[in-house]
Formats: structure tokens, sequence, C-alpha cells
């Protein structure tokens, strides 16, 4: 098995260098495994990492654990390095969507300030109601 | 029984929440500055300190989702 995994009875205990895996990402790794296995880390997050990894499942194999965990480390390690490198395109795609979605800066009020030139009686056409029917009325009494 | 949980990885605010929400299942304490913590079961709970240390985890997963 590789130097930085040894077994101790039931617990594989893997040494992570830090400078490779960031402690983001140890914690990334090991928050998959929190369903499956009992997880403590020790160490010194300068120097190296210590993750003691142990099966819930008696029935587990240790060894392939250790190595779902390795990579589960480069997965997160490459997840890590992709979002620093698609940081800004993805800030850009955000600001982008909000500004589209924004509300206008005044809002729409419906504007009554012309409504009378729709009233203006530029034909002289309009007559009165009262002085249209008050003369028929007037005439029949 | 005495568990340590190194300082550099857990956050102190997580294992007090822990230790809060094991108080039906044990009492516990942080008694040193490193971070060693009393744990009293109050019954026969199997694996308490290792799920201890999961919850802790989870929590600390918990926060950074926020």
């Amino acid at each position: 098995m590789d130097s930085n995994i040894r077994v101790e009875g039931s617990t594989v205990v893997i040494a992570v260098n830090p400078k490779v895996y960031p402690l983001e990402t140890v914690y990334s790794a090991s928050y998959v495994f929190l369903d499956r296995a009992f997880i403590l880390l020790d160490g010194d997050p300068e120097k190296e990492v210590i993750v003691r990894l142990t099966p819930r499942s008696k029935e587990a194999n240790i060894e392939n654990f250790a190595g779902e965990f390795l990579n589960e480390l480069i997965n997160y390690a490459d997840y890590a390095k992709r979002a620093e490198q698609t940081k800004a395109i993805r800030e850009a795609i955000l600001q982008r969507a909000l500004l589209t979605n924004s509300p206008p800066e005044k809002p729409d009020v419906l504007d009554f300030s012309d409504i009378d030139a729709h009233l203006d009686d530029v034909e002289s056409i309009v007559i009165p109601w009262e002085e249209k029917y008050k003369k028929k009325n007037d005439n029949k009494a | 029984m005495i568990i340590r949980l190194n300082r550099k990885f857990y956050s102190e605010t997580a294992v007090r929440e822990a230790l809060n929400d094991f108080k039906h299942v044990c009492k516990g304490r942080i008694v040193s500055e490193a971070m060693a913590i009393e744990i009293l079961p109050k019954d026969n709970v199997p694996f308490l300190k290792e799920e201890f240390y999961n919850y802790v985890l989870a929590l600390m997963k918990n926060k950074a989702l926020v």
C-alpha cells in the first residue's frame, strides 16, 4: 500500500499533503464520506493533514475506501481549480442575469396628463346631453 | 470519555453546537484550549464519539454552504 496510507485495525489513516490538496479540498472530500464512514481530521494544515476513516459497515473494504478518498481529493481539487478559472465568467453571467431582471428605475405609472386632449371637440360635433334632449322634452310638454 | 478535536480543523462554535444537540444522549464540555472534550454518555450509545466527530464536521459543512 502507498506510504501515505496505512491501516490501523478497522481504520485507514491517510496522510495528505496540504500543498497539493488545499484544506478546503480535504474538507469537501471528507463530506462525501460522512454517511459511510467516521472521519477524524488531525495533523497540521500547513504541513500534513491526517485523515482517519473508519467505515460504518464492517464488510467495507478499507483499502478501497482509501482509494475512493484519494479520488475524491483529485475530484475536488480539480473542481476548485476550474471554479477559480471560470470565476470571472460566472460572475459576469450572474451580473447580466441580475441586471436583466432588475426592476426599472421609475415605476410604470399611467400618465393622465394629456387625457383632456382626447376630449377636445376639434370639429365642434360634441353636444352636451342636457342641451340635446332638453329641447325635445320641452317640445313634448 | 475524553476526545480531542484539533482546533486547526474544527471550529469551536460547531463543537459547542454539537454538544448542545447531543445533550439528550450525553453531557459534554470543552475542558481545555486544545479542545479536549469530555463526553459522559447517558446510555450505552454505540459509536458515540465517532458520531460526534461526524456531526461536528457536518455542522461545519452546513455553515460553509450558507
